[in-house]
């Protein structure tokens, strides 16, 4: 491809946006690599693209900051990459040596090596996990303080659901619904729920003012003592429970009402 | 401080070059987040992901293949397109509306240095526009906007190139046109 045709083919753009194949990108990094032009030219869109953030950039909350520097303070060092050493030089010939003079020690020495080497990476992978855990429990507590500050609004209104079903035992089975009509949104927290069978799921369900049957709401994924965001509808007088088959409803219609509230 | 600085900061890993990423980048990179997952409280969480990944990979970040920023910016969408695949975001991406979503990027563009940049922008032809909302700030890759706006691959590759050679000339020109438009206001006022 001529320094023209590469030019115009927006492959530098798509390189610049990490959006190539990996063909592509051989391509791209061949061109740069000839091609003062194209090297210039890559500067300039980084540069617009860079520009352009920066005339869209918004501030987040200023407690961020801190928040950050707090966790990156609180991490190991990063591992960096391994540089040759002069000082081990010395050692690795001399390692050298005796496995030279002693084949077996040398096989031995391979050999621990490379379980060192994989009880390494074990480790490392290990660390990662454990970082990607304290990640997601960061990210649900926020989730968790973001939900209760929502919740202390006064316009939220607790509507208690019991349950009615008496076919079916279920002790201390209990949820509310916090329904916010100047928001429009709604949350549901379910406790002692019991059990359903693999074919079968709970539906939350709404009665409206003036609608004679209930309207149905979500299939509900039942975490126990879990605020559940679930769909809003203008004027709801009552909620209910039901259960159904796998998937909701079949006929938009309620199964099995065991749950009721209003 | 240069780029070159930055990165060896990061090689050795030393701590105040993160503060000072933060304080350069941090609004112009919690902006993208925000486009991409429409969600302050997960904007925030991909800001804090990315600074973290920043520091730990900094030193694979090699000066001589791109700008910070570029490499900083492709970290960050990466990370924030991976957030809109949890079941957190699928939760929490109806809870923000969208006009308080951005309120803020009202207050931060009265910046004396960005005065007019976003006049600029919002020039742009609403063709190109787009496709570099889309592309840079939401995380569509070409594909989809070809599915999207229903606009052949290459003509996606072309336009995008077409609306970045736009910026460079609106941003060339931009440093006259920022003092025209302080002029304008100050005189307004």
């Amino acid at each position: 491809m001529n320094l023209q045709n590469f030019l115009e083919s927006g492959l530098l753009e798509s390189y610049i946006l990490g959006q190539c194949s990996p063909d592509e990108r051989v391509i791209v990094e061949q061109m740069l690599a000839d091609h003062e032009m194209a090297r210039t030219e890559k500067a300039a869109i980084e540069a617009a693209l860079e520009q352009y953030a920066q005339a869209r950039a918004i501030a987040p909350p200023e407690w961020m900051r801190g928040r950050i520097l707090d966790q990156i303070n609180a991490l190991p060092p990063a591992e960096k990459p391994t540089q040759p050493s002069t000082g081990t030089n010395w050692r690795n010939l001399g390692l050298l040596a005796l496995a030279i003079a002693a084949g077996i020690a040398s096989y031995l020495y391979s050999n621990a090596n490379s379980r060192i080497r994989k009880l390494e990476a074990a480790s490392t992978q290990f660390q990662q996990q454990v970082q990607k855990c304290e990640e997601d429990r960061a990210a649900a507590e926020q989730a968790a303080a973001a939900q209760m500050a929502s919740l202390i609004d006064p316009a939220f209104r607790g509507i208690q659901l019991k349950w009615i079903d008496t076919s079916m035992s279920a002790p201390g089975a209990l949820g509310m619904a916090f329904n916010n009509p100047d928001k429009g949104t709604t949350y549901l927290r379910l406790t002692n729920l019991p059990a359903l069978s693999p074919d079968q799921d709970y539906q939350f369900w709404v009665v409206i003012k003036g609608i004679k049957d209930p309207q149905p709401l979500d299939v509900i994924r039942y975490q126990d003592s879990v605020l559940i965001k679930t769909q809003y509808r203008d004027q709801a007088e009552a909620f209910a429970m039901s259960i159904e088959p796998k998937g909701g409803s079949p006929n938009g219609v309620p199964t099995r009402v065991v749950m009721l509230g209003s | 401080m240069t780029e070159e600085k930055i990165a060896g900061l990061l090689r050795d890993q030393q701590q105040e070059v993160v503060g000072y990423l933060y304080d350069h980048y941090g609004s112009a990179l919690f902006g993208v987040a925000l486009r991409i997952v429409r969600s302050r409280e997960l904007a925030e969480q991909v800001l804090q992901d990315t600074f973290v990944k920043v520091w730990k990979f900094g030193s694979q970040y090699d000066g001589t293949k791109g700008k910070l920023f570029t490499w900083m910016v492709n970290i960050l969408r990466n990370t924030a397109i991976d957030a809109t695949r949890t079941s957190y975001f699928r939760h929490y991406t109806s809870t923000d509306d969208v006009t308080t979503l951005f309120a803020a990027e009202s207050d931060y563009s009265i910046r004396p240095d960005h005065i007019g940049v976003r006049d600029l922008v919002d020039k742009l032809d609403e063709k190109y526009k787009i496709l570099i909302e889309k592309i840079y700030f939401e995380g569509y890759t070409q594909q989809e906007v070809e599915q999207e706006l229903g606009i052949p691959i290459g003509t996606v590759k072309t336009r995008l190139r077409a609306a970045i050679e736009q910026l460079r000339t609106a941003f060339s020109g931009g440093e006259a046109l920022s003092l025209i438009l302080l002029l304008e206001n100050f005189l307004q006022q």
